[in-house]
């Protein structure tokens, strides 16, 4: 066990690890980067209490802001807002707390537990693992695009080929040639996904909040139903998904070279592929928030892994931790079993501690957090909007980060508003260039002849046994997908797109168009599909009238009669954007668009604190000194916290530079 | 309730007045204080560097930040700015015309950039010559490991094509793709360059699977990272790229002896012209002369530090600096190189 020293070093690593995980703008990597001078004069277990202890809380907390906001702090936590955030709007902020909270911490014990016992077995596993076989996992991983479709099949295709085509954005892995960047710069390393995830969850989500009159969770839940016990009842409940999304946590971690947003989502997808209720996900399943909980904390354990075994990281905060091993004088590899094993075991203990610590701490304020979402929702936007704008920034310190997320907002907006699913869109963005480089790594190395490992052999027939699974089991009965009178011209612009893109890769030389050219393609063809649709049913309904947007809502119209509360059902949440005024979108938008360009102007400093007096006393019609303490203490925060203490690069303001 | 919650506001309202006047005053102090003196009291420099947290020149950065401080008149606050994009050019840009020229900005990015200006290649907005540079933290000669039990017993079995070897790299643009490719045209070595591999670290599991035999990149890096298999046994250098043999590696050939014209000798000595140079720090075009002396010294001073040094060894770090002038020397090489020569390279390490 740890001595007491460790445990308190242990314990101010935790503190740390909240404050700094619960606030936007601070990823893993950078908090551990920033906390190494600190663990310079520790011994080796002191040093990794403090870091790791740290970090299993910010993979925590990073959830948190997903379930109540809508708002996922790192592109990790995104899978955790399909399902964690309907609940928050539900009145059940506590549960789903609860729930993503507990398995969180199963998912890092089981971690851990297999962290001790794997080193020694590890490492002939993972290097029968190459590049075709990471491969064969990224395919597993798309073939979930079906299920996250949803109802609409088609349209969930077309959000993946247009998720496909934005991680084709840079200059390709094998001959560094730009493709689609329009000359910038900040374009050439790709997308990244941390501020597309913050526009198209978190953007979408602040602007309806700035159309809604209540608060976030539209009612109060059942107190019985709602707490945060329940959702620690959930898990337990649902401890067979609990244990298998640890399972796939831990077996992508291991894996050094397949990203963590990738696992969170095939987790997702097999909750889904598994649940009694799959037609439920995305309107507040728990089953979807237990199984991207417990994925994101086991995962960690998993890192840790080829850290310990080879000396080589699977991740940015693993190359740090990697630094400290060598700092103090550790050779990660077979020694760390033998000569080193006591701080192998620390690291176990630690992992262990820290996270029970860390969700008995949350636990303590879930209830405080909670509150927050029955407060009226404009009160928020101000704090909201700080948080989507410097969750943004951090991918490159640069405003065009934000440009991004607003971007990727508007697409967001407008999936909601006309039912295009977003998360094969992210997914698609996420394992795009994964799949891109690793095809042709595979075909470098070994030509054709990769297709018959038999780990890719293997592999395949999972992901065939996956998409036939639905059919065995039976056709999916959901309701027949609502018809959008916007969906047509959005086809109409998407054929564009797939134009231009075809156009564009048909100079570039081989290698560098496959890609493109096979998803522009794809794109092509789904989109005339879904025209060839309208065709027929303008033909088909020449008498009557049309339909399009007179059919009445799945997400609007209550449905009387027998709700099932346990397992979860949505469809009675408002849907505000269908019914917002128009004067409510030229406000909000207005008003978002104000503080991104104040932000843009003058800087994060004036910026914050401005807006938020004018947006409270404009729009949430609060009292002067009311208004004057929020901005008061906004600024003290960002100019205090953050300029001063934390030191984290803020939006400076053209206008001072 | 009203009172309190005017009081409240009150104490508020003087707290952030307080704060406003503590702040301007301190910049306004600083800002007319000319002498270097005092120029850096209360002031905060920022290191940019050309990557995200983690790598090499993050760790090498962070590394300087925590010491150089002590060695600069009015000890100010150091901190480190990513600004990763385009292997450096977007900190490059940055630093040559939009971070501020009081001297409060220092940058750390890719020396390969070198490579993209002679080269000409897209979006490059800078001349490196222009730059004030303060130094480079190491001396990295290109090497090739190979697995011991790949059968190469030295770089001639390579030669000739009777053996041949596949290492891995990143991509064009990075010294484990265009250093193999280099050396392989210049010597006739049967050495295949396999590019895409995500970063150095998925490169050294490559090595451990086997799908590859070896990998080429600095010799820093190798002793820091992959200084086990070295000891072990398990894999070893067969060949290092530079003019004169290095001192750690006295019984490995060097490519150039195997070049097969001067025009491979060009090459070779291009590729390696960045290694020589390693992690280089700069001040932007126009800092005040006096500034910019004030950092090249506290640098050299942080380099010869024993609390840094120390630091630096833990860390299997070993500083070998050059200073401005050498690396303004190495500049005006390359970028002087003939135009047929640059071609060439660029031919090369086209995949």
């Amino acid at each position: 066990m740890l001595a007491p020293h460790t445990f308190g070093i242990m314990l101010l690593g935790i503190g740390v690890g909240l404050i700094v995980g619960i606030l936007p703008g601070l990823g893993g990597a950078a908090t551990l980067a920033m906390m190494l001078p600190f663990v310079y004069p520790m011994d080796a277990i002191s040093a990794f209490a403090f870091l790791l202890g740290m970090h299993a809380v910010t993979a925590t907390t990073g959830d948190i802001t997903s379930v109540l906001f809508g708002i996922p702090g790192e592109a990790t936590s995104a899978a955790t807002v399909l399902d964690g955030y309907p609940m928050t709007r539900r009145g059940e902020g506590g549960r789903a707390l609860g729930a993503v909270l507990f398995s969180s911490l199963i998912g890092a014990l089981v971690g851990a537990v297999v962290l001790a016992i794997s080193v020694p077995i590890i490492r002939p596993v993972v290097l029968q693992l190459g590049p075709p076989e990471f491969l064969m996992l990224t395919v597993l991983g798309l073939s979930f695009i079906v299920s996250l479709a949803g109802r609409n099949l088609i349209k969930g295709f077309i959000m993946a080929a247009l998720g496909f085509l934005l991680a084709m954005v840079g200059l390709d892995p094998q001959s560094s040639i730009q493709r689609f960047t329009f000359g910038q710069l900040y374009l050439w390393e790709g997308l990244n996904v941390v501020p597309v995830v913050v526009g198209l969850f978190g953007g979408a989500e602040v602007l309806q909040l700035m159309m809604t009159k209540h608060s976030i969770a539209q009612r109060r839940g059942d107190e019985r139903l709602s707490g945060v016990m329940q959702g620690v009842r959930d898990t337990c409940t649902h401890w067979g998904l609990t244990l298998r999304a640890s399972a796939i946590g831990l077996g992508i971690g291991v894996i050094p070279g397949m990203g963590g947003a990738v696992s969170q989502f095939i987790a997702y997808a097999h909750a889904q592929h598994t649940s009694k209720h799959p037609e439920t996900f995305g309107k507040g399943n728990v089953e979807g928030v237990i199984a991207t909980g417990a994925v994101n904390n086991s995962r960690e354990g998993g890192n840790l892994i080829p850290t310990v075994a080879f000396g080589i990281p699977g991740s940015i905060s693993m190359a740090i931790l990697l630094s400290v091993f060598l700092l103090k004088g550790l050779v990660p590899g077979p020694a760390m079993l033998t000569r080193n094993l006591d701080v192998t075991y620390a690291m176990v203990w630690v992992i262990v501690l820290s996270n029970i610590i860390a969700v008995a701490i949350s636990f303590m304020f879930l209830n405080q957090l909670v509150r927050l979402t029955y407060v009226k929702a404009v009160l928020l936007v101000p704090f909201l909007m700080v948080l989507t704008a410097f969750g943004a920034y951090t991918a490159h310190n640069s405003f065009n980060d934000i440009l991004v997320m607003l971007v990727a907002t508007v697409v967001g907006v407008a999936a909601i508003r006309w039912d295009w699913p977003r998360a094969p869109l992210l997914l698609a963005l996420v394992l795009g260039d994964i799949a891109e480089r690793y095809l042709f790594l595979s075909y470098s190395l070994f030509e054709w002849q990769w297709v018959w490992r038999p780990l890719v052999i293997a592999f395949a027939l999972v992901t065939v046994a996956g998409l036939l699974w639905p059919l065995i089991r039976g056709r999916r009965h959901g309701a027949r997908p609502v018809r959008h009178r916007a969906d047509l011209p959005i086809t109409i612009g998407l054929l564009l797109v797939a134009a231009w893109v075809l156009m564009q890769a048909a100079d570039w030389p081989f290698r560098t168009s496959v890609f493109p050219l096979a998803t522009g393609g794809l794109l092509l063809v789904l989109t005339i599909a879904k025209l060839l649709g309208y065709v027929r049913r303008a033909l088909g309904s020449l008498g009557g009238s049309s339909r399009a947007d007179t059919h009445s809502y799945v997400g609007r119209s209550p449905r009387a009669g027998s709700e099932d509360i346990a397992s979860g059902s949505a469809d009675d949440l408002p849907d505000v954007f269908a019914t917002a005024s128009g004067a409510d979108w030229r406000s909000a938008i207005a008003w978002m668009a104000a503080f991104f360009l104040l932000l843009w102007l003058v800087g994060a400093l004036i910026a914050v604190p401005l807006f938020a007096v004018a947006y409270l006393l404009r729009v949430a019609r609060q009292s002067v000194p009311m208004a004057g303490t929020y901005a008061a203490v906004s600024w003290l925060f960002i100019y205090g916290l953050f300029d001063r203490a934390l030191r984290i690069p803020l939006p400076a303001g053209v206008l001072f530079s | 309730m009203f009172p309190v919650k005017w009081r409240a506001f009150g104490v508020l309202c003087a707290i952030t007045a307080a704060s406003v006047t503590v702040s301007c005053g301190q910049t306004g102090s600083a800002g007319d204080a000319g002498s270097v003196s005092e120029f850096y009291r209360g002031k905060t420099l920022s290191i940019i560097v050309g990557s995200g947290a983690g790598g090499g020149f993050d760790t090498t950065a962070r590394l300087v930040s925590r010491h150089i401080g002590r060695h600069i008149l009015g000890n100010p606050t150091v901190i480190v700015v990513n600004m990763p994009g385009g292997g450096g050019l977007v900190a490059a840009n940055h630093v040559f015309s939009a971070a501020p020229r009081d001297g409060t900005a220092i940058g750390l990015f890719h020396e390969a950039q070198m490579m993209n200006q002679l080269t000409g290649g897209e979006g490059v907005n800078f001349d490196l010559r222009q730059f004030n540079w303060l130094g480079s933290s190491y001396d990295d000669p290109n090497v090739c490991i190979v697995r011991t039990d790949a059968g190469i017993g030295t770089f001639t079995d390579l030669i000739g094509g009777a053996k041949a070897i596949a290492v891995g790299g990143t991509g064009p643009g990075s010294n484990t793709y265009d250093a193999p490719r280099v050396m392989a045209a210049a010597t006739g070595a049967s050495m295949k360059a396999v590019a895409g591999y995500p970063t150095t670290n998925d490169v050294r599991i490559g090595v451990e699977r086997g799908e590859i035999q070896g990998m080429c990149l600095g010799w820093e890096s190798v002793k820091s990272a992959s200084g086990q298999w070295l000891q072990d046994g398990y894999a070893k250098v067969i060949v290092q790229n530079g003019v004169e043999r290095n001192a750690d590696l006295k019984d490995v050939p060097l490519a150039m002896d195997f070049a097969k014209d001067d025009q491979s000798r060009m090459l070779l000595r291009l590729v390696d012209a960045p290694g020589a140079m390693a992690k280089p720090f700069t001040m932007p075009p126009g800092v005040e002369s006096s500034r910019v002396e004030l950092m090249r010294k506290a640098l050299a001073d942080t380099y010869r530090d024993s609390a840094f040094l120390e630091e630096a060894r833990a860390m299997k770090l070993e500083f070998q600096p050059k200073d401005a002038a050498q690396i303004q020397q190495i500049l005006n090489d390359v970028l002087a190189t003939p135009p047929d020569v640059a071609a060439k390279y660029r031919e090369i390490i086209q995949p």
